[in-house]
């Protein structure tokens, strides 16, 4: 299979990284198509940096004076014939004062709005969800929560009814298990 | 406004804010309710730092407490449920705290620690939680209690995996000795991974559009009464709606309860215990009969860093079956062993508390407690 032409054209600028350009050798060792593609663009890329040097004897300083005066000409006539332009808008102050009441904006809708426990869709009755921290039962805007602040090794799964969370108790040792129903 | 009318306001506010703030005493908040013929007495309660507080028209209640009870029957106390009634969210808001594994003796005592914060929108007067006694398994495997929540046959299956357990690593501990013994303990101990869950009860009216079905791949245990058939749940999004699993009784004997280990694997391939999907068909499974264990809700799973799990794959496995005549009947041990099932499985309650011991006390004491019973 022949590399892509783009490959080609970067092997033959010596633009290629060093594992794709060993790659690349190898096959164009053997692959004289490849290889005049290859010759074909290092010709064209020395005939490129030919037109590059451009004939001696012009005065560059003269030349930039000239083409920034033209370009001051082209903005003065532009702004002749131009529509009125409005005063250049504060933006600096609005800038800085718009986060400022975005943030507040933000931490009263966050007092205000308490969302909703998202609830599955089409399903009806209570939640029940384990955590890390504990079992959390929601039903009717009360919330029980059974914790188990001193355990480790804690498994938590799903059962028939509800969530069953098993855990050794780090102060007894003893291995309690916990269940919230969502019946 | 006049001196005297700031005095009045300001002392209605500081009332307002002391009547908010104050923490009330929690100790009338719970109500420890046994029967009279009870096997196990509450002789005392440590309240820690429970407290109670009105949080707006809110009531909070903190809860931190760890209950003393007695053993007053003449057998060994195997286990025990309390279940606990929020009187809020009744009939529906109730959970159970069990402790298996136990060998308390009769006239001994042991702690059952209950942690638990109920938030509730207006405060009635009387208790806002009751602890009631679900029920006691003994040594003999007989049980006390009215049983509502079925504690009976998961102490029964807890007792029985222990037994099991404690077979098995005393076998281990006289044909292959101590070292193999702490082998398996350390491997108890590895680290697993944990997923958050979360269940919505109640019918599925309509699954979110762009549900998948997921077949599951049934792993069938040799001996095992009943057979897989096969298994599906919807998977939509992170959320996993109404897993079944078929299955056929090829046991000689009727079944009245089954329950199915349900096992999800993640996008990289980790595998999860999820949970179990139980089955108390109306009428016994009769031998050759065919019975569907079935979850009729919403689960959403969440890896321990909080990240959604979407379920790519689902395998289930017969984890306990209980028969008619009250059998119950749970995998061997040598059918836990081979390879595949024991990277799947998590340990079982036995096995945790065996390795906390090794954990904490040694492999000594571990080869001890082996000795005990």
């Amino acid at each position: 299979m022949h590399p892509r032409e783009t490959e080609l054209a970067l092997y033959a600028g010596g633009e290629l990284a060093w594992w794709r350009r060993w790659r690349l050798s190898r096959h164009l060792a053997r692959c004289e198509s490849c290889r005049m593609q290859v010759e074909e663009f290092g010709r064209g890329r020395q005939w490129l940096r030919e037109q590059d040097e451009l004939p001696p004897g012009i005065n560059w300083s003269r030349l930039a004076a000239e083409m920034k005066a033209n370009i001051r000409l082209g903005l003065a006539a532009g702004e002749c014939v131009g529509p009125v332009r409005q005063p250049p808008l504060r933006w600096r102050p609005a800038a800085l004062v718009l986060p400022v009441l975005l943030l507040v904006l933000a931490g009263w809708v966050l007092q205000i709005w308490h969302p909703p426990l998202r609830r599955p869709a089409g399903m009806r009755g209570p939640v029940v969800t384990a955590t890390a921290a504990g079992v959390e039962l929601r039903q009717g805007g009360a919330v029980l929560t059974l914790l188990h602040p001193h355990a480790s090794d804690v498994g938590r799964f799903a059962s028939g009814e509800g969530v069953r969370v098993r855990y050794v108790d780090a102060e007894t040792g003893m291995v309690t298990i916990s269940h919230v129903y969502a019946q | 406004m006049s001196m005297r009318s700031k005095l009045v306001i300001a002392a209605w506010v500081a009332a307002s804010v002391w009547a908010q703030n104050e923490a009330q005493r929690p100790a009338s908040s719970l109500k420890v309710n046994f029967p009279k013929d009870s096997p196990v007495a509450l002789v005392g309660a440590d309240w820690g730092e429970s407290q109670q507080s009105a949080r707006g028209s809110a009531l909070v209640l903190d809860l931190r407490t760890s209950l003393t009870l007695r053993n007053l029957a003449p057998r060994a106390i195997r286990g025990v449920t309390l279940l606990v009634v929020a009187q809020a969210m009744t009939p529906g808001g109730k959970a159970s705290v069990s402790v298996p594994g136990l060998d308390v003796k009769p006239g001994e005592t042991f702690p059952v620690r209950i942690d638990l914060r109920l938030l509730r929108p207006s405060s009635t007067p009387g208790p806002l939680v009751e602890v009631e006694l679900d029920g006691v398994l003994f040594d003999d495997l007989s049980f006390y209690g009215p049983n509502r929540l079925n504690s009976r046959r998961l102490m029964t299956v807890w007792e029985l995996e222990a037994r099991r357990d404690r077979q098995y690593y005393r076998q281990v501990l006289e044909t292959a000795g101590a070292e193999a013994l702490r082998r398996h303990m350390l491997e108890i101990l590895a680290e697993r991974p944990r997923l958050d869950v979360q269940v919505s009860r109640g019918r599925a009216t309509a699954v979110a559009p762009g549900g998948r079905s997921v077949e599951f791949a049934c792993l069938q245990l040799p001996g095992a009464p009943l057979e897989l058939l096969r298994g599906e749940a919807v998977v939509s999004g992170s959320e996993t709606f109404t897993p079944k699993v078929e299955v056929r009784n090829r046991s000689n004997r009727p079944v009245r309860y089954f329950e199915v280990a349900w096992l999800v694997r993640d996008r990289f391939g980790r595998q999860y215990l999820a949970g179990a999907i139980p089955a108390a068909p109306e009428r016994p499974l009769d031998p050759g009969g065919r019975g569907l264990a079935l979850q009729q809700a919403s689960l959403r799973f969440a890896s321990g860093s909080g990240q959604p799990l979407t379920p790519e794959s689902m395998s289930g496995v017969l984890a306990q079956v209980e028969f008619a005549d009250g059998e119950i009947w749970i995998p061997d041990r040598s059918v836990l062993e081979d390879p595949r099932l024991r990277r799947l499985l998590p340990p079982s309650a036995e096995e945790q508390r065996l390795a906390e011991i090794y954990r904490r006390h040694g492999l000594a004491a571990l080869i001890e407690e082996l000795k005990k019973r």
